[in-house]
């Protein structure tokens, strides 16, 4: 089934605003409000009081809790009817919303966002495209040595808005380190040199809380790309609803949140012991005897987190840019031009050696 | 009293006449004992011989032999006159520098400040020297004179000296001159460099050493023309100079373009350019920005447990003598002791050499 946004007033596809933060109708301009889900139980507790070491829960508390979600019996369909045309719509199997090729019209597959696939949050797009063009070529015009028809008009053109799937752990790590450490000085007495190290049997143990950690669930973008576009501003959570989706493309997850589980513990093990680090000070020698992590999965949460792409070939390479949707914060390798790349080594090494030649005639 | 006086004088007197009667009567006995002695030794040679013995008589005569009045005590004063040696170096270099002016058809000339006895310049070169060295005689108002030529080392000295008394004695240089020997004896490359007259004081040992530390390097490099011009330069910046703390440089284009330390002037670009190029590539697309402070709840997050125990302390000592101190100061390496002396015709000079 395929759900469209059509326009109350004029029948014509409406598309989510990133300004006005509602769906608008190109043809008529109206706009309609669109109704988010009252905040779930789970999601307002995240106001917490301070922290004195007694909140610590027992283990019967932390023990993970997953909730079983109804499996969708429309996943693997991947041909869908426009409801506005009637024509066929084929897609990836991972595409969960785009426009109908044929008449323009933005649609969503309910099938994909239903049941197992149904999203928990998203974040809407706060950047336009419009926005997005911009920054894109003011990031280009950084990119010096890049060829000339780097982010072109005609390229910017194609850039698209899509919904990245990713999964957001709330994880608590019951962490300890135990370790000897050493404070080394030296002095001398007539004609020696006392080197002196004293020993230290330092213990740290800690109770940490990480909130909604992500881990990109999609299957055609870069773990370390999404990684890099980092952070979201959890602030502006919605709970789902499918006209956020209106005018982007948007996938489902591919590794659920029991696949993704050991990179974000992973990812949350390196945070606890980086904290464990930086609590013991003082020492110049720090030798770990113990080191340990529990963690402990308190809560996922199935979020769709908006993403500019662009992709551009250069010489058989082909490159995927990216931006954060929310702050515009933007990630990928700008393609090198050889002839830049002499132009300006040239005009570097000449204008050095202009300097150095100058600088060496006047001192010598 | 007079009466011992009168001894003294008759006893005096008495000498006198015992000296004045033996001496003859000895000689003629010495010359008795001679002609006894040449009469022996014909006689054998008779008898040896027999009167075919006159075909080998041969005159003895006492006074070509042998010097009766021979200095025995003293014997190598006199067959060891060092002053007959040195004449000799003398001898010899006048003739190193004769043949070389008869050989190239040159002569000592006034107008002449470089002679290259070795053909190691062009003509072009030569004028171009010429004019150089002329235009320096006239800033430092001295003469500047340059020989090339090849010959034993040791004979740089004297050639030198050799040359100055020459063209000071005929006029064709005045007493104040800067004299140098390019010597380019294949076994023996170097350069030796006098001063004269006023150069002696004012282009002095040490000033020489400082040009020759400055015109060496251009003579190992081939580059004989600016060699010789950076001599008559500092010969020229020398003899005006009473302020002997002060050393040359040679500020001039041509000076600072050899003094250019060339290959960091061409490498060192070239690394800036290739850092540069880096840094506009870029070595990322993009750097992670988020850690663990990004996601920690802080309200509910902290140490639950902490503590810092002593265990020991190791203590380990290494000898290290407190330094007396070093000293410091510039090194003298390469440098020779000084080339001073006097020539043949009585000039006392500054001077000094190298090897190449």
């Amino acid at each position: 089934m395929v759900i469209d946004f059509k326009c109350p007033m004029c029948g014509a596809g409406m598309e989510y605003d990133s300004e006005l933060g509602k769906l608008e109708c190109d043809s008529c301009g109206h706009t309609q409000d669109i109704e988010s889900a009252p905040e779930t139980e789970q999601e307002q507790s995240i106001e917490v009081t301070p922290f004195d070491g007694s909140q610590i829960p027992d283990e019967a508390i932390i023990t993970e809790e997953f909730e079983e979600k109804e499996p969708s019996v429309y996943t693997e369909e991947q041909e869908f009817f426009c409801n506005g045309c009637g024509a066929a719509i084929v897609t990836e199997p991972e595409v969960s919303a785009t426009h109908c090729p044929y008449c323009g019209s933005a649609v969503a597959f309910k099938a994909r966002l239903t049941g197992q696939y149904a999203p928990d949050k998203v974040i809407p797009f706060m950047i336009s495209k419009k926005e997005a063009q911009d920054l894109f070529r003011k990031w280009a015009k950084n990119g010096i040595l890049s060829p000339k028809d780097f982010m072109t008009e005609k390229r910017l053109g194609e850039i698209t808005g899509v919904y990245v799937p990713f999964w957001l752990y709330d994880m608590n790590v019951s962490a300890e380190a135990d370790c000897l450490c050493g404070k080394k000085r030296s002095y001398r007495k007539g004609d020696y040199i006392y080197h002196e190290t004293k020993y230290y049997h330092v213990y740290r143990r800690a109770y940490l809380s990480y909130h909604k950690v992500p881990a990109d669930a999609s299957v055609k973008m870069d773990d370390e790309t999404m990684d890099c576009l980092e952070p979201y501003n959890y602030t502006k959570l919605k709970n789902f609803s499918p006209e956020y989706l209106a005018g982007f493309q948007a996938e489902k997850y591919g590794p659920d949140a029991e696949e993704l589980q050991p990179r974000a513990k992973e990812r949350v093990r390196k945070y606890a012991e980086k904290y464990l680090a930086d609590s013991i000070r003082g020492y110049s020698s720090v030798t770990y005897q113990k080191k340990e992590c529990l963690i402990n999965r308190a809560n996922e949460f199935y979020t769709l987190l908006p993403v500019w792409t662009l992709h551009y070939e250069y010489k058989g390479e082909k490159q995927t840019y990216t931006m954060n949707g929310q702050t515009g914060k933007i990630i990928g390798k700008a393609p090198v031009s050889g002839g830049r790349v002499a132009k300006w080594a040239g005009i570097l090494y000449g204008g050095s050696l202009a300097i150095l030649a100058l600088l060496t005639y006047l001192v010598i | 009293m007079k009466k011992n006086l009168y001894k003294i004088v008759w006893m005096c007197l008495a000498l006198v006449l015992a000296v004045g009667c033996l001496l003859p009567a000895s000689t003629a006995m010495a010359d008795t004992n001679e002609d006894a002695l040449l009469e022996s030794i014909r006689d054998a040679l008779k008898e040896f011989h027999g009167e075919s013995g006159e075909d080998f008589y041969f005159e003895l005569e006492p006074e070509d032999d042998y010097d009766s009045d021979y200095d025995f005590e003293n014997w190598y004063e006199e067959d060891y006159d060092f002053d007959k040696w040195y004449e000799s170096d003398y001898e010899k270099a006048r003739q190193i520098l004769e043949e070389n002016l008869a050989r190239t058809g040159m002569s000592l000339d006034e107008d002449q400040r470089i002679y290259d006895f070795f053909g190691k310049f062009s003509r072009g070169d030569l004028n171009e020297i010429d004019g150089w060295i002329e235009e320096k005689e006239e800033e430092g108002d001295i003469s500047i004179r340059v020989f090339v030529a090849e010959m034993d080392m040791n004979m740089e000295k004297y050639f030198l000296e050799e040359c100055a008394d020459a063209l000071c004695d005929n006029g064709y240089a005045k007493e104040d001159l800067a004299i140098m020997l390019l010597n380019l004896d294949y076994n023996n490359r170097g350069v030796c460099i006098q001063g004269y007259g006023l150069c002696e004081e004012r282009v002095n040992d040490d000033r020489t050493e400082y040009i020759l530390d400055d015109i060496i390097e251009h003579f190992s490099d081939d580059d004989y023309v600016y060699g010789v011009k950076l001599f008559a330069t500092e010969a020229a910046y020398y003899a005006q100079s009473t302020n002997y703390g002060v050393y040359f440089k040679d500020n001039s284009f041509e000076g600072k373009m050899k003094r250019m330390p060339w290959p960091l002037v061409l490498l060192a670009p070239a690394v800036v350019a290739f850092v540069g190029i880096l840094l506009m590539k870029g070595s990322k697309g993009g750097k992670m920005t988020t850690n663990g402070k990004t996601y920690i709840q802080n309200g509910v997050s902290g140490l639950t447990a902490n503590k810092d125990d002593y265990v020991r302390t190791d203590v380990s000592k290494t000898y290290s003598p407190v330094s007396s101190g070093s000293s410091g100061g510039r090194s003298g390496g390469g440098r020779s002791s000084g080339g001073g002396g006097r020539s043949s015709g009585g000039r006392s000079h500054s001077g000094g050499s190298r090897r190449f």
